[in-house]
């Protein structure tokens, strides 16, 4: 069941470049971060790696969140909450709700799905289902992307993507490029679209093997671990062997190059997550299994550490040292990320009710 | 539906509406999709089976999982619907694995 909760999905992926662990400024590991959580029933709370204790609480306005982006600086979240009918936006600094997007009227109800903020924070692309209510049953119409222009605070545009682009999953995922000119959606390719025209600028191809030799390949969750770049695990079925192996794959959206190493057979992990240095990388959690980013090996493994669905986040802490997994159910679990080892669980409050981000210091705390 | 027989007023009302129709029955999910008043997400037949079609794969325990299929409305034959008709249903229930007694009764 986890998949429907998968943001992206790459699908069919090979390359033969490098994986660079410089690709992206790695965060500084002296600075800690906090993890930010959506809590039933309706509020936010902050956990600080440094302390592994929750230590703030913020109160959203309409129930529960089921999905959220956050401005690029992390200082803006947008929280889809009120039964997937309006957008709340979150300053971390004032702890509060500053704002609400809302779009449905009387006799149509705009279910949210998703939202994507434009990188100056004008601009919220709400990707929604408009429902209509007849007598007897609900009618969704097409689903369509909302422009809400929040300096107006009023709506701006609704576009319908190019009939191209596919967009994958219940919740289809939209990212800017830093410049704001492009959206990305991911599918089974990731499709750049112009803003300005709406109009398919190029496809990242997923969809289909580099190189003649090699099966089809499935993605996975894939994350962001820098602006732009994308990191996932994928399989792939070798045509000939009928042997399912598991790799590890990039995705850098400006430079539109996609790169990819193979780590051996097939181990039943579906989340990755990138230490803050990029030189080592964790993978799980049915199984959790290390791996060297310089070597590309996976240098330690330990099954049997969740059984059925599991969760559906892994944060590395911001030193290196811990694994932090949650998302589904009530608890935080913490891993040793050398030994692989429970350390302990951590009590969040209530269910989970959104998927934790983690965020720097400096932008939920008025004092870095 | 040439198996029934209409056997009051309301069903033969019924008949005479799918004739005028072409006669043909739709399953929901069928585009256009017509969800019954209660989903308005996803049409998505499952939950007691993963997709090996063992239960292994669900949540374990399965109470893990019950918000997530709640608050989408993605499953709402097999779990409340949040969107619409029982949006307090686990207002009493901060924990489903720990206070699940707390989840209220919903009589269809």
């Amino acid at each position: 069941m986890s998949w429907r909760r998968a943001g992206l999905l790459a699908a069919t992926i090979l390359s033969v470049g490098l994986l660079p662990a410089e690709a992206a400024p790695p965060a500084d590991p002296k600075e800690s971060r906090l993890h930010l959580f959506g809590v039933w029933p309706n509020r936010l709370r902050l956990f600080d790696e440094t302390t592994e204790e929750f230590v703030a609480d913020i109160a959203l306005k309409y129930g529960a969140a089921t999905n959220s982006t956050h401005s690029p600086d992390f200082s803006k979240f947008y929280f889809v909450t009120d039964r997937m009918e309006a957008v709340e936006i979150v300053d971390l600094k004032k702890r509060a709700v500053v704002d609400t997007v809302k779009l449905s009227s009387q006799s149509r109800q705009i279910r949210i799905m998703n939202v994507a903020v434009n990188p100056s924070g004008t601009l919220l692309y709400v990707t929604a289902t408009p429902v209509v209510l007849e007598i007897d049953r609900f009618v969704p119409e097409e689903p369509e992307i909302f422009v809400y222009d929040l300096e107006a605070k009023r709506l701006k545009d609704s576009l319908k993507l190019p009939k191209e682009v596919q967009p994958g999953g219940f919740r289809p995922n939209i990212q800017f490029s830093p410049d704001g000119s492009s959206m990305f959606v991911f599918g089974r390719d990731i499709y750049q679209v112009r803003v300005s025209d709406n109009q398919i600028a190029s496809t990242i191809k997923l969809s289909k093997p580099v190189l003649a030799g090699y099966g089809p390949m499935r993605g996975a969750r894939m994350t962001e671990e820098a602006p732009g770049i994308y990191y996932g695990i994928y399989r792939t079925q070798d045509p000939f062997l009928k042997k399912t192996m598991l790799g590890v794959l990039s995705v850098d959206l400006m430079k539109k190059e996609v790169e990819s190493f193979e780590l051996g057979p097939d181990v039943k992990v579906g989340l990755f997550a990138l230490s803050s240095d990029h030189k080592r990388a964790y993978a799980g959690v049915e199984e959790l299994v290390s791996i060297d980013m310089e070597s590309r090996r996976i240098i330690k493994r330990v099954q049997g550490v969740e059984q059925g669905r599991t969760n559906n986040s892994l944060i590395v802490s911001t030193d290196g040292g811990k694994l932090y997994v949650s998302g589904v159910g009530d608890l935080l679990k913490i891993y040793d990320a050398e030994a692989l080892t429970h350390v302990k669980d951590i009590f969040a409050g209530g269910d989970y009710m959104a998927t934790p981000v983690a965020i720097p210091r400096a932008a939920a705390t008025s004092v870095p | 539906m040439k198996h029934l027989k209409a056997v009051n007023r309301k069903a033969e009302a019924m008949f005479e509406r799918l004739d005028a129709e072409g006669g043909e029955v739709r399953g929901l999910q069928e585009p256009p999709p017509h969800y019954p008043a209660g989903c308005t997400t996803i049409f998505s037949p499952g939950w007691e089976v993963d997709a090996m079609g063992t239960p292994a794969g669900l949540c374990q325990p399965v109470e893990r999982d019950l918000y997530d299929c709640y608050k989408t409305c993605y499953w709402p034959a097999q779990v409340p619907d949040y969107l619409n008709n029982n949006p307090d249903w686990h207002s009493g229930c901060g924990s489903a694995t720990q206070d699940w007694r707390k989840l209220d009764l919903v009589f269809p």
